[in-house]
């Protein structure tokens, strides 16, 4: 297994396409659907990389990326927040809570695929 | 200003000079004429000291009314910022699932049969999503700036809401809601127009079915006669709105709750629509609902539609 991915997104159609696109790349996948069962899969599921979307019901993905960089047993979690608001500020909000990169929706497949590859190096 | 602060200090130092000159030389008794000049120049610095007085106080109310000017547009500018922001996030949601899956069939020649099929009908389901919000904020622009046309027709409102609800009898259906109807045999005609109203309609019966709970739903829709006046009710079980959102919700540009854990239901613009459509007719529309929840909770959406003159002459 090349990695584990959660998926948190209240959206049911894009977390359709983004479990396909994972799960073509052979990445084990988890869905949550809101900030709350995206907080308590990452501890169950130890996830490698998230996929988090900002606007979801009960946490917001910035409250979700906060927690997770205050928990230092979490910390090597990789963080691509993803969000239809794609204003500056919210982007510089999201880098500055310590996500690794933000993905502004509608996101191009490939380039998203391209950036999980990046954020998780195959084992040699 | 400046002329009579000039005019204030020509003044000021004229007089002062007169009275400088008059106590440095003690001895020389004052004529008349300059005690008049000096009394004259003095009572020119009072006067002059109001006006100043009078244009400070206008300053001052001028002031206060800029800065509430500046704070309405401000207030203004942030509920357009939070349209566009809903607005921006209720578009890009469909294109992000249209894209997505566009790509993901263009790419994978051997996703099967079955799987193309489901990618597809997302695509065409969020496209019609799509078009449907681009419809609303279209139609809220049109009837805002006044160039929406109108086609009044004699309706009959009873024909009118047992229409609507025939049409949405599948969602019902699906959703399990308890539906009960409170309408006349007859009611006296209106003046409107049928789709327009046909459309406020849809939009309150929707709302309703959106916050009934899945199986345990109950809708009640009531069409009554009174006084010159129909009255539609729209009745649910759902979770209420709280009074300080009663008005909110239909202004456009507003949304209740946290904006980033809440989405918007639906578009935000079907209430605010509405209440163009019926104020337009005449009417008023508003919303009541239970105090607690342990008093059944639930919203009831009501609005009224002037009877026809001689139809409301008939009816008396």
């Amino acid at each position: 297994m090349p990695g584990r991915i959660l998926i948190a997104d209240d959206e049911p159609n894009i977390v359709t396409s983004l479990e396909f696109l994972m799960r073509r790349c052979d990445y084990e996948v988890r869905v949550a659907r809101d900030g709350e069962e995206a907080l308590q899969l990452v501890e169950e599921f130890r996830p490698d990389l998230v996929l988090l979307d900002v606007m979801m019901p009960r946490k917001s993905g910035f409250e979700v990326c906060r927690r997770i960089r205050e928990t230092p047993a979490l910390r090597a979690i990789r963080i691509v927040m993803l969000s239809a608001r794609g204003r500056d500020v919210e982007i510089d909000r999201g880098l500055a809570l310590g996500a690794d990169a933000y993905v502004t929706k509608p996101f191009s497949t490939k380039e998203l695929v391209a950036k999980v590859r990046e954020l998780l190096p195959q084992p040699a | 200003m400046h002329y009579v602060e000039t005019q204030l200090a020509g003044a000021i130092g004229a007089a002062s000079a007169r009275i400088m000159v008059a106590s440095v030389v003690k001895e020389e008794a004052l004529s008349l004429e300059e005690v008049r000049n000096i009394l004259d120049e003095a009572s020119q610095v009072v006067m002059y000291s109001h006006q100043l007085e009078q244009k400070s106080r206008e300053l001052e109310a001028a002031t206060r009314e800029l800065r509430a000017a500046n704070e309405r547009l401000k207030e203004l500018d942030r509920l357009k910022d939070d349209f566009l922001s809903t607005v921006t996030h209720e578009l890009r949601t469909p294109l992000t699932s249209i894209r997505a899956f566009t790509e993901i069939l263009s790419q994978e020649p051997e996703i099967d049969a079955a799987q193309r099929g489901r990618f597809l009908g997302i695509v065409t389901k969020e496209t019609e999503r799509l078009t449907r919000l681009i419809n609303q904020v279209l139609d809220l622009a049109k009837i805002e700036s006044g160039r929406a046309e109108w086609h009044e027709t004699r309706v009959d409102m009873r024909e009118l809401v047992l229409d609507a609800v025939s049409a949405m009898g599948q969602v019902f259906q699906e959703k399990g809601i308890r539906l009960e109807l409170k309408v006349p045999e007859r009611v006296a005609p209106v003046q409107a127009d049928l789709d327009r109203l046909t459309q406020v309609m849809l939009n309150l019966l929707s709302n309703a079915v959106k916050f009934c709970d899945q199986g345990a739903g109950r809708i009640e829709v009531e069409l009554s006669e009174r006084a010159g006046w129909l009255r539609v009710d729209v009745r649910d079980n759902g979770a209420g709105v709280a009074p300080e959102d009663r008005e909110i919700i239909f202004e456009k540009f507003r949304q209740v709750g946290d904006t980033l854990t809440e989405k918007p239901h639906g578009t935000g613009l079907g209430l605010p629509i509405s209440r163009h459509i019926v104020e337009y007719h005449g009417g008023r529309i508003w919303v009541e609902s239970a105090a607690s929840p342990a008093l059944g909770g639930g919203a009831c959406f009501s609005f009224t539609l002037p009877l026809l003159r001689d139809a409301a002459r008939e009816a008396a």
